[in-house]
């Protein structure tokens, strides 16, 4: 695996597992049931991107693959570091408000995920599948 | 000659009916009867906002105040019998507020509830519970002093609810909106919220001097990150709301805020 597909590994679990980790410092300040729906929506927002990740990463462990030009390798690092802050800003936020609610914040972790996933479908597709050709 | 004199009687007769009936509709649209000549004068109609009480179940938040001059005490329809002068604010399902003499029931002044904010988007929501979703147990007090309890009610319910006031028979119900109970720090700390609606009912088994009223609390708990909110068993909410009404009813008493 090359340092552009790890860069891009490691954003996406390092921000899911902040998340997480916001969500259980909070788990005291929402029902148990809210606690549990939060959890689940944020590993399912995730598990679209890390299933092509993690998918082509151990589809092609055995394969040295060939490094991808820099320019886009920084190009796909910033996009997915923006889609990730734009989803767990609004989380870190939740989880330091003394008042909030869980409704809204899944309505914008809902939208907010749909709608900003132009900004890292394209890189993770040419990363993970046609762009991580074997190095010849 | 004959047909022209009976076609100008015809038109002459048409015109004058039709001005008649044109009369007869403009003394209806005036509103120039007793009671609402009298209400000018004696009601002031402060604010009138709409509001939600629940989901699609719109009221008005209405505040007034009123001066019947000398009388003894009048009747306000929903309110009950209370002092000639005085302000309230309350919220109301009525489309008018009617003040009445309490000994030969006359119409004192009918005054019609016209929105003096209007609201452009959804009504605010000031949520309050159904009579039937507060349990039937109740705490009953004693109402033994001279001034009116629906006076004292009005000036202490009004510091932490919006209420709903109406009769049923004799007995007065006034049903407030949620507020919420300041939790001991223990609880607070760890997010746990709650929240209190009461039902104030009045008077029950009158003497000479002295009734007694009841108040139903409905108590629910909530957390700091949800508004979601659950009815509570929890001994330490429960027992903050029956301070929480203990200290009401003591203000009520002492005429104290």
């Amino acid at each position: 695996m090359n340092r552009a597909r790890f860069s891009l590994l490691s954003i996406f679990v390092v921000f899911l597992s902040v998340q997480l980790v916001a969500f259980s410092a909070v788990s005291q300040k929402v029902w148990p049931e809210e606690y549990q729906t939060l959890m689940l929506k944020v590993l399912a927002i995730y598990s679209v991107h890390l299933t092509v990740i993690l998918g082509a990463i151990f589809a092609q462990a055995r394969t040295h693959l060939k490094n991808p030009p820099a320019e886009l390798a920084w190009t796909a690092i910033l996009l997915a570091l923006l889609w990730n802050l734009a989803l767990t800003w609004r989380s870190i936020s939740f989880s330091l408000a003394s008042q909030d609610s869980v409704r809204d914040l899944i309505k914008y972790l809902d939208s907010m995920s749909s709608a900003s996933s132009f900004l890292v479908t394209g890189a993770l597709a040419f990363f993970f599948t046609k762009g991580s050709q074997p190095a010849k | 000659m004959h047909t022209y004199r009976r076609f100008m009687l015809s038109s002459f007769f048409c015109l004058a009916v039709m001005r008649l009936l044109a009369q007869a509709q403009q003394r209806e649209a005036t509103p120039t009867s007793a009671s609402n000549i009298a209400a000018s004068k004696s009601v002031k109609v402060d604010t009138v906002s709409k509001i939600l009480i629940s989901k699609d179940n719109p009221a008005y938040l209405i505040s007034y105040s009123y001066d019947f001059g000398n009388r003894p005490d009048v009747y306000i329809k929903g309110i009950g019998t209370v002092a000639p002068k005085g302000e309230y604010h309350y919220i109301s399902q009525k489309q008018e507020l009617e003040f009445r003499d309490p000994v030969n029931d006359s119409v004192l002044a009918r005054v019609p509830l016209v929105e003096t904010t209007v609201v452009a988007d959804t009504p605010p929501m000031n949520e309050m519970p159904g009579e039937n979703q507060f349990p039937s147990d109740y705490r009953a007090f004693t109402w033994e002093l001279g001034t009116s309890l629906q006076e004292r009610a009005n000036s202490v319910l009004g510091q932490y609810f919006n209420y709903l006031p109406h009769e049923h028979g004799k007995v007065t119900f006034l049903a407030t909106t949620y507020t919420p109970l300041t939790l001991e720090r223990k609880l607070s700390t760890k997010g746990v919220t709650a929240l209190i609606a009461l039902l104030v009912s009045f008077p029950f088994d009158p003497t000479t001097g002295k009734y007694s009223f009841h108040i139903q609390s409905l108590v629910k708990e909530g957390r700091a990150l949800t508004d979601i909110t659950k009815p509570t068993s929890d001994p330490e909410i429960l027992n903050t709301a029956k301070l929480f009404v203990d200290t009401l009813v003591s203000q009520m008493k002492t005429g104290e805020r």
